[in-house]
């Protein structure tokens, strides 16, 4: 236990975390040249596409200090996108330890704040490293100003280092050894661990990550959750390296994994506390914040009888995305599916995506909004996470919506562009802070609905990826929504239906109506399209009709031919919803977010 | 019925839009008939199509004109030897194709000493500016004299091919159309320009030196044929085919819309029997050496139930006699109207579907107003 070192990588998005990851498994020589590639950690086909860390990723290292002994080293690398904050804060809940890296050429951006606050609220002794030291544009005079300033370190603290030259890998090790303290515990306790994540594999079925916090387990123990006191025989513990590696026994500090018979996704809770049914300990572990989602939508299988098939597979995803939350909802439009909490947009994208790569599960998915609080004559209020269910005018005094606090940190030549963009946005102007000449926060009120869809690219976009951003949540206000509803044909689409304000309204229906016009696909017969407040229509668009879609000929005996024609026709339109008589595709329900 | 296919594939000239098989070299048309004439033997020797009674014979291409009317013979001859059904003396029906400019006293004659009783001529159009356009051969006043003389040498069962959707004017189609319903004919089978990609079509198309006809164009095209058709007494029994009475519906091509088994013979053609699908190999000099070695040089798909359905589901749907789901349900097994029932719902409200007059209540047709959009509505309508 003296000699076991917990403790994760944080840092903003793309700073180089997983990079630098690659170079300490390297150096202690945790995975062979063979196994090595860039990101190693980054496993999922979905990271390694898009380039970006999604899961949090605990690997066991073992390391010689200079002292002679032989340390465990448990890393975990961490996500630094805004929407996988969670992924972080769990991590760190298991950790003594953080290297916050910064990209010597960017400097402090929103999430190093944000994630180091984090792991300053666990008691995380940090370990601040300049990274990217290779570059020319690497500037660690003025970025190594800014850490200091903003963690009181001193300057010998900061460790140069590059995960692309690997310099000063050596010394991270040492001040991981060093510097973090060893895990504290009681070995002759109780067995308590806590879970911090869990994967659903089919071959092997549940498999729980843990972080030991007192006592032992043993294989073939009799284990259980404290939240469900359902029991377990413990089939196989181990320790992660980077396959699962059998062992006899964990003990205080062991980051390692349990696959115990656990049958059902949902007995499995992130942040639940296991222990041995011999010996129980009888707290749980705290430490754990419930995830907050910001975005709603509902999520529908394309196919109505996949329903349950989806409830499956979504159960399976949650194990191993704690901040996934879901539960059913039905839409006259879609039939039944799921109300789904979103951590942002992007955790939505990546969501979909994983149900149809892992889960071969095409969704459908509504138009997200945010979660409005409405306030009823009757003195109550109710939380609508669903546009369709917000009372009519007269069952309502007033809506309220969830408001931000918008941290955005960009070069000072970008003042006035981020500033317009957010007013835009509806945006008050909060504060305003110099953190060097010429880096500044503008902080701004901002309703969460105004940033949810798009503003984070179109930030990066005006400030040519210089600002960066971060939000945290700021109370309910009264806002001027009306619920602006599209109908096809005469038939309203509930799940295309989105709360906006007053004032955006007219424009964004004309926009939806014309990006609709776009992405549905022409049909046998003319489709309106058409945007509503209440009764009244305020922006409209037709999509003509086919005339001919038959080919001719069908003779010579070719039968063959055709019929795999019409079967790729079929196919094309499984893909589709049938929303009354218009067969609408499934990117058509996200036009929202394409508008500009 | 039955069927038995032979596939002719030389032209002396290629059309623009087409994507059959064919070679516009003749030289080797001697050793081709060798050949097919063997093809006939190891088709009849294979023994797997001693069950069917054929009925009817159809020489398609290609085109099967371009061939000296002694080597049809010697082919339709081998044909019935080995084919025919002993209580008949000839097919119910036996059809060639032939391009107007094949057509005289001589090549006639020859025709019918060959025993066909039916000839479908490739008119196309009678427009002399679009035939140049397709790259056809003949003139339309050509066209007019060759349809006069086939019927007054006692052909008595003539049909047309006429193509819509060019990108010509409602006056040319018109004229087209009125001026084939005039002449002495019994069918008309009549199909849109479709752009094949491997065609020099398809090639200007894709580069953008030609365009495709509207929508808009394509159905008043197919609007106006269907009412003057009607008028001058046709019976419109299958998307693309017109005929003046019941007797006059071609018997070889509905036998392939209702699912019987046929023979194809000769390189490119298929042929259909139980559940397996073959296609003779689509080049003639390859064709010509593996049949004189004894093969069968086919490759074959063999249908599942669900391909079958839906095949049937298709090409019925494409006939004025529709199909019975419920017939279907009993052959194959699944009912394409309930494993599909949106898209009942769909088409039997909006009046894409509706009862046939022709058979019992069971049975379900595309509406003639409806046909252009057939393939939507029947692939609605596939099991998967
Ligand atoms: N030149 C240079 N490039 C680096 C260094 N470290 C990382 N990079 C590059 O920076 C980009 C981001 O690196 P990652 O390691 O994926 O960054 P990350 O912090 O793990 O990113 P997320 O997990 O998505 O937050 C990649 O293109 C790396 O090749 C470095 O030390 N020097
Ligand atoms: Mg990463």
């Amino acid at each position: 236990m003296k000699r076991i070192r917990n403790f994760c990588i944080i840092a903003h998005i793309d700073h180089g975390k997983s990079t630098l990851a690659d170079r300490l498994l390297q150096e202690t020589g945790t995975i062979t040249e063979r196994q090595m590639q860039e990101q190693t950690l980054d496993d999922m086909d979905l990271e390694r596409e898009r380039g970006i860390t999604i899961k949090s990723h605990a690997i066991q290292m073992q390391h010689t200090h200079t002292d002679g002994e032989q340390y465990i080293l448990n890393l975990i690398d961490t996500p630094g996108h805004v929407d996988f904050s969670y992924e972080v804060s769990r991590s760190i809940a298991a950790c003594e330890g953080a290297l916050l890296i910064v990209d010597a050429t960017q400097g402090i951006e929103a999430q190093t704040i944000s994630n180091l606050y984090l792991a300053l609220e666990h008691d995380l002794e940090i370990i601040p490293v300049l990274n990217k030291m290779d570059l020319d544009s690497a500037d660690p005079e003025e970025v190594g100003d800014q850490i200091i300033d903003l963690i009181g370190c001193d300057r010998s603290d900061i460790i140069p280092a590059s995960g692309k030259s690997g310099l000063g890998v050596q010394e991270i090790l040492k001040a991981v050894v060093e510097k973090v303290p060893a895990p504290k515990g009681d070995v002759d306790a109780p067995f308590q661990a806590m879970i911090f994540d869990s994967v659903f594999n089919s071959f092997r079925g549940i498999i729980a990550y843990f972080r030991v916090v007192n006592g032992t387990v043993n294989r073939r123990d009799k284990v259980k959750f404290l939240s469900t006191d359902k029991e377990y025989i413990a089939d196989e513990i181990g320790v992660l390296g980077l396959d699962l590696i059998p062992k006899d026994t964990l003990s205080i500090g062991d980051v390692g994994y349990i696959i115990s018979g656990i049958k059902e996704a949902k007995e499995v809770k992130v942040g639940d506390t296991l222990t041995t049914c011999e010996n129980p300990c009888t707290e749980a572990v705290t430490g754990f914040e419930d995830v907050k989602p910001m975005v709603f939508a509902g999520l529908y299988p394309v196919d109505t009888d996949d329903y349950e098939e989806l409830r499956f597979s979504m159960e399976k995803l949650q194990l191993n995305d704690a901040s996934l939350v879901f539960e059913p909802e039905s839409s006259a439009a879609l039939g039944f599916g799921f109300r789904c909490g979103f951590l942002g947009m992007l955790h939505m994208e990546i969501v979909q995506e994983r149900l149809e790569r892992e889960f071969n599960m095409t969704v459908i998915t509504t138009v997200p909004n945010v979660s409005y609080l409405a306030h009823l004559p009757n003195g109550t209020q109710q939380v609508i996470n669903n546009p369709s269910d917000l009372p009519e005018n007269k069952g309502l005094i007033k809506v309220e919506e969830p408001f931000i606090k918008a941290q955005i940190i960009t070069k000072s030549d970008y003042i006035g562009t981020v500033m317009s963009l957010c007013i835009q946005k509806r945006g008050d102007l909060v504060s305003q802070i110099y953190l060097t000449s010429d880096r500044v926060e503008l902080t701004f009120s901002m309703p969460l609905g105004e940033i949810v869809f798009d503003f984070y690219d179109k930030l990066k976009s005006i400030s040519r990826g210089y600002a960066s951003f971060d939000y945290f949540p700021d109370g309910y206000r009264e806002s001027n929504l009306v619920k602006l509803d599209i109908m096809l044909n005469g038939d309203q689409v509930d799940a295309l239906s989105a709360l906006i304000h007053r004032d955006h309204a007219h424009s964004f229906g004309k926009r939806i109506c014309i990006k609709l016009k776009e992405l549905i696909p022409r049909q046998q017969f003319m489709v309106a399209i058409q945007a509503a407040i209440g009764a009244k229509i305020i922006s409209r668009e037709t999509i003509s009709a086919v005339r001919k879609d038959v080919t001719a000929k069908c003779y010579g005996g070719d039968i063959t031919r055709k019929r795999k024609l019409l079967e790729k026709q079929k196919k094309g339109k499984k893909r589709m919803r049938q929303i009354g008589s218009v067969e609408v595709p499934q990117s058509a329900f996200l036009a929202i977010l394409k508008l500009d | 019925m039955p069927g038995i296919y032979v596939h002719i594939p030389f032209c002396r000239t290629a059309c623009h839009y087409c994507d059959f098989h064919f070679s516009t070299s003749l030289q080797r048309t001697g050793e081709f008939v060798t050949g097919l004439l063997k093809e006939v033997q190891l088709r009849k020797e294979s023994g797997v199509w001693d069950g069917p009674e054929f009925n009817t014979l159809y020489f398609g291409g290609g085109t099967p004109s371009v061939l000296p009317s002694e080597d049809l013979k010697r082919i339709t001859d081998a044909i019935k030897a080995e084919f025919l059904p002993e209580n008949l003396t000839s097919f119910k029906e036996t059809t060639i194709e032939v391009n107007p400019e094949d057509v005289n006293e001589g090549t006639l004659q020859g025709w019918l000493d060959a025993g066909f009783d039916r000839l479908s001529i490739g008119v196309q159009s009678f427009e002399d500016s679009q035939l140049e356009w397709m790259n056809r051969k003949h003139s339309g006043t050509e066209a007019v004299k060759a349809v006069g003389l086939a019927h007054k040498m006692g052909f008595n069962k003539i049909s047309l091919d006429l193509i819509y959707g060019l990108p010509q004017n409602d006056k040319e189609w018109r004229e087209t159309v009125d001026k084939a319903l005039n002449l002495p004919i019994n069918h008309i089978s009549c199909y849109a320009l479709t752009v094949e990609p491997k065609t020099v079509l398809g090639h200007r198309v894709s580069e953008g030196i030609e365009k495709v006809a509207p929508d808009e164009k394509i159905e008043a095209d197919y609007e106006y044929l269907c009412s003057a058709a009607k008028k001058a007494g046709f019976i419109h029994y299958e998307v693309s085919n017109w005929a003046i009475g019941e007797e006059g519906r071609a018997l070889h091509n509905s036998g392939y819309w209702s699912g019987e088994p046929y023979v194809g013979l000769g390189p490119g053609a298929h042929g259909f029997r139980d559940n397996i699908r073959y296609v003779v190999i689509s080049n003639n000099p390859k064709y010509i050496s593996e049949v004189g070695r004894g093969l069968l040089p086919d490759s074959s798909e063999k249908l599942s139930r669900i391909d079958r359905c839906n095949e049937s589901l298709m090409t019925g749907l494409r006939t004025d006699v529709g199909v019975s789901f419920v017939e279907l349900e009993r052959l194959w097994g699944v009912n394409p109207a309930v494993v599909n029932h949106e898209a009942w719902k769909k088409w039997t409200g909006s009046g894409g579907l509706i009862k046939t007059g022709c058979k019992s209540g069971e049975y379900f047709r595309i509406p003639e107003k409806m046909w252009l959009i057939g393939d939507s509505i029947s692939s609605d309508f596939f099991v998967t």
